[in-house]
Parts: C-alpha cells; structure tokens; sequence
C-alpha cells in the first residue's frame, strides 16, 4: 500500500509537469504531499516513504545519482522535525510556512549536493547557472506553496483531522 | 540537536550514502531496472494522454476559424471523441514516421528510432526521455531529429535500455549553426528556460532577415551539416556592440514530439558512411 501510495504520489507529479503550461509545470507536487502526509500520520515514517518516492524520482532525472535521494529525503526529515518542534499544529498557516521552508531547503541542499559532485568530479561536469536558477526557485516556491494550500483545504472537506473548527466543536 | 534526533540524521545518512554506494558499484542495478520499468510504463501512458489531450483542445486563434471550428464540432457531435483522438495520433505518427524515413533515404546516416516516453523532471533543463539506450547504438551527443531532418536536441545522457535528450531550448543548449543567407553567417545557437531559442555571436556586419532559415553548421562535433532548426522571428542588434542576435522560431513543435530519430556513429561507422 505504502508503495502504490508513493507510486500514485510520482504520477500525480508527472500528470502536473506533463499537462500544466509554463511556468505553472514547476510546481513541487511531491513537497506538497510530504507535508500533507506529515500532518496525517504524524509519523517519521513519512521521511522513510519520502526515501521510497524519490529513489523513483531519481531514474526521471538526467543528473548525478544520489541527489535527488539525499535532498528530497533529508528536507523531509527537517520538515518533520519543524512540524514537531516548531509548527506543532495543523493550521494553514503552518502548512504555507512548512511549503515554502520546503522548497527552499530541497533546493539547496539539491544545489549544494550539484556543486559538490562539480567540485569532486573532473569527468562528470553538471552546468549550474545561478540566474536561472533563482528564477525557477520563484516559480518553485510560489506555486508549490499554492497547490498545497488548495490540497490543505480541500482535504479539510473531507477529513476532520485537517478541520479546526471540527476538532473545536 | 539531541541524541536521537542525531542517531535519526545519521542513519538516514547511512542509508542514502549506501544507496550511492551500491549504485556506483552496480549492486543497485535490478532494482533500478525494476523501479525504471514501473516508472516508464506510467509516465509513457501519462505522457501519450497528455499529447491527446493538448492536440484536442488547440484553441484557434480567429473568430472565423473559431465559429468555423464549433460548427465543424458540432458536425461530429455523434462520433466518439476518443476514439477520433487516438486516430489522429496514429496518422500523426505515420506523417512523423514517412517525414523521416524520407529524411533517412536521401541522406547517408545510420539512425535509432526511438518513441519518448516522458518529459525530465529536472527544473534546470529541458529534456525528454526515450526508451532507447546503450545496447541500441545511442551515445552521448548524439544529435536526435524528427521530421524531415529537423534536429530538435542531442542525447545528454544515456543508460543501457534509456537515454535523455537536452532539446534546443534547453538553458544549457549550445549548437554551431549558420544561417541561409548571402553572407552564410554563422552563430550559436542557444536556448533558454524551455521556452525560447536565439542565435547569438553572429557578425554584425552581415543581413539577416526575418524569415532567413537556420541550419545546424557542422562545426559542433557530431552534429552534420545541414539539419533544419529553425527560422529568423526578429533580429536584434546593437550598433557598438560587435555581435547581433537572432529570435528563432524552431520548426518542431518541441512541446508535442512522441517519434524521434537519433543520428548514432561510432569509431567504425562515420557519420556519412561514404555510399
């Protein structure tokens, strides 16, 4: 189950990155859903699974082995930790902040990781152009913080685990 | 950080290092051959209805055509859409397929066709996969056309069963090309965040006119002469500056390709083989 979930996770990024027009196709579904499954199990499993979807992830990417892996799975276990320690609640806001923090942190930590394999390896160069780059972090964080907002609160309808006014009355 | 919060941080980081370990040495080579596989034949389905439903939904540009398209609509209103779309992708493949294999009869060339499979998540490029690999011939920098010799991108990375290519309006996509033109003016084309393509450093001191076709030059290793890329949209130059700068239209549609053929060589075969 945990594996058709994570399945299911990927195939909704590809469905966004496949079908929305530019600049809409770099949201970060799989942020959004890890943070999503954080405040629903509530559990390190998720950074686990997190490991899972994105060492799926990491045969669509043309780059360095281990980078997706290693930057997907330890955001993940920071966005745990910030849920634990920090948020500690199941508001919007928190799952704005939690979005944004997110992104940033799997981007530099995918750019850290880039640079180090630029500096290690002589053979194998990967080209990183920073202006690009700050660009598409824009788009990144904008509407990955969008679409996990929307997915928030439609989960809200259906389930009274996301619903403060449910768990008030 | 607490004790356990380090133990957790350090095992995740034993893991992942493991993981790398075992892909460099090539122990992790079934699994991602199993991972690939189940990621490719979703992504491939994805991809295809993608294709079918973007050419469904092209919105016309005129009223005229958009009353002349209603009423065409509602002409077919009884037939099955679906099944309408996946004929127009099949006759759409077999004009892609005939265009190329004009392309491969009045040219010299040892060629892989290959179907793409998907787009590369990768946010700093712009790249497609295709279900062809090492064990077919493919390397790395191979040019890949469709059409009619129409080149779209070159291979930026390759495995044994898959390869990835880096399509022209790639931010990373560097291709000698020249201009057909009185002077032959040559430049490079470069493309940029997936969306468009330029030709920049070609002399100020030679015409280009809008319309003017541009051509892969022969001067980027293992790209031959004469692939069609695009034509001139607009011409921008400045008068102290010593380059000028050419908007290209690419002729492909690099937003809707599905049939591909990659021009291979290797150190025995040259790239035209002399006939």
């Amino acid at each position: 189950m945990c594996l058709a979930g994570s399945l299911a996770a990927i195939m909704l990024h590809l469905l966004v990155s496949y079908t929305l027009p530019y600049p809409l196709n770099h949201v970060n579904a799989i942020i959004g859903l890890v943070i999503l499954s954080i405040l629903w199990f509530d559990s390190g499993v998720v950074v686990w699974l997190s490991f899972v979807v994105f060492f799926f992830l990491e045969q669509f990417q043309s780059g360095p082995f281990g980078i997706l892996i290693a930057s997907g799975t330890f955001s993940t276990l920071i966005l745990f930790w910030l849920y634990k320690e920090l948020f500690t609640n199941r508001s919007l806001w928190s799952v704005l902040a939690m979005s944004g923090i997110g992104v940033l942190v799997y981007r530099v930590l995918y750019y850290v990781g880039l640079y180090m394999v630029n500096l290690a390896s002589r053979v194998y160069i990967v080209p990183i152009d920073i202006s690009s780059s700050f660009f598409l972090l824009f788009w990144e964080l904008l509407f990955t913080i969008i679409f996990t907002a929307i997915l928030f609160l439609a989960s809200t309808l259906f389930s009274k685990k996301f619903n403060v006014r449910a768990l008030k009355n | 950080m607490s004790y356990r919060r380090s133990r957790t941080f350090i095992s995740i980081g034993i893991v992942v290092g493991a993981f790398i370990f075992l892909h460099w040495v090539g122990l992790l080579s079934p699994m991602e051959k199993g991972a690939r596989f189940v990621i490719y034949a979703g992504s491939h389905a994805l991809y295809q209805w993608t294709i079918g439903i973007s050419q469904a939904m092209r919105f016309s540009e005129s009223k005229k055509k958009l009353i002349q398209e209603v009423d065409s609509l509602k002409a077919k209103q009884n037939d099955t859409t679906v099944d309408q779309t996946r004929l127009k992708i099949v006759e759409d493949e077999n004009t892609e397929l005939r265009e190329q294999l004009h392309f491969f009869a009045t040219h010299n060339v040892v060629h892989v066709g290959a179907e793409v499979i998907g787009r590369s998540i990768n946010p700093l490029g712009t790249e497609v996969i295709i279900n062809k690999g090492v064990r077919d011939g493919i390397g790395l920098n191979n040019p890949v056309i469709v059409g009619d010799g129409i080149l779209i991108g070159k291979i930026s990375s390759v495995d044994t069963e898959n390869a990835t290519i880096r399509l022209i309006n790639d931010n990373n996509s560097k291709i000698a090309a020249s201009i057909i033109n009185n002077a032959k003016s040559i430049g490079l084309v470069e493309g940029g965040y997936g969306i468009g393509v330029h030709m920049n450093f070609i002399p100020q001191n030679e015409a280009v006119n809008p319309n003017d076709v541009v051509v892969t030059s022969g001067l980027t290793e293992g790209i031959p002469r004469g692939l069609l890329i695009g034509t001139v949209q607009l011409v921008e130059k400045q008068p102290h500056e010593p380059f000028q700068q050419a908007v290209l239209q690419p002729i492909a549609d690099l937003s809707h390709i599905y049939l591909v053929s990659v021009i291979i060589h290797t150190a025995d075969t040259p790239l035209f083989p002399p006939t």
